[in-house]
């Protein structure tokens, strides 16, 4: 087994007043995501389920996240969802309304045999 | 190999249709000049590996090649790919095409979008697309870009005898 990391996919998410720090957390995740596609499984003929996917969530109340929830709104592969202290929190004060940001790293590893593709002779 | 200078949207595919050459803008220090020698042939070899996409905007001063620069930057930044080094490439092997989609492609300046690019060889397509939103009351006109990256490697797979599959 060579795991190789191929791609983290950064994003942000919130959940403006209903504090729900799961719901800023899918945002996030759903973010990250769609602002890229791994076009390489149909190019190269690899499988997409073979992907190892580690979900780390930033929030600033880490145990107000429902990590299964989050997992699904991975679609492929094998999903460990992590959770920490992060992201951030605007308070109002005034109009007392806490609006959640959660930030999100997803790190794709792949199994990718050294040498099995190499630079085409000149 | 013929090699060809592109100066518009038309000329980029007008060479890719006849399988003259595409052009790089942009080369990073040993590896190919400017002006690369893609024939239409070569450019299908290439394996698509990745597309980032991203939206940019300039408020205020209706520029659209800062709008371009800031979607691209925006599709680039979301990501950071190691699919180059993980399949046993140096990044800088790597193949990008950028299309920029604006309301006013000719106002694009494309080397400095090329310009984003940190490393690899850059192409850079724009057409039409994106929008402009105009303030009724100020007449003041937002635009936005779109932009999306794709990215090539120039490989082959080897089977288990080493072989070129």
């Amino acid at each position: 087994m060579s795991m190789k990391r191929i791609i983290l996919e950064m994003g942000t998410g919130n959940d403006l007043y209903g504090e729900d720090y799961t719901k800023a957390a899918r945002r996030a995740v759903h973010d990250a995501l769609h602002h890229s596609s791994l076009t390489l499984f149909r190019t190269v003929g690899l499988n997409r389920d073979d992907m190892q996917i580690t979900v780390t969530i930033g929030v600033q109340k880490p145990e107000q996240v429902d990590a299964e929830s989050v997992a699904e709104e991975v679609p492929f592969g094998t999903v460990q969802v992590n959770v920490e202290f992060g992201g951030l929190n605007v308070e109002d004060p005034e109009a007392d309304t806490v609006t959640v940001i959660a930030t999100v790293g997803i790190e794709v590893h792949l199994d990718l045999p050294d040498g099995k593709f190499t630079l085409p002779a000149a | 190999m013929m090699m060809s200078m592109c100066n518009g949207t038309d000329d980029v595919r007008e060479a890719a249709v006849n399988g003259e050459g595409i052009c790089i803008y942009r080369a990073v220090d040993g590896l190919s000049p400017c002006l690369h020698d893609y024939s239409l042939d070569k450019a299908m070899a290439r394996k698509r590996l990745l597309i980032e996409m991203g939206m940019g905007t300039d408020l205020r001063g209706q520029d659209y090649t800062k709008a371009a620069v800031r979607a691209l930057k925006d599709a680039l930044w979301h990501n950071s790919v190691s699919i180059a080094p993980a399949l046993g490439y140096p990044r800088e092997s790597m193949e990008v095409d950028v299309e920029i989609g604006v309301s006013d492609p000719d106002a694009v300046n494309r080397q400095t979008v090329a310009d984003v690019l940190p490393y690899g060889r850059a192409r850079v397509n724009v057409v039409k697309g994106g929008l402009d939103i105009t303030n009724r009351e100020t007449g003041n006109t937002t635009v936005m870009a779109n932009a999306v990256a794709v990215v090539y490697l120039d490989i082959e797979e080897q089977d288990a005898a080493g072989e070129p599959a």
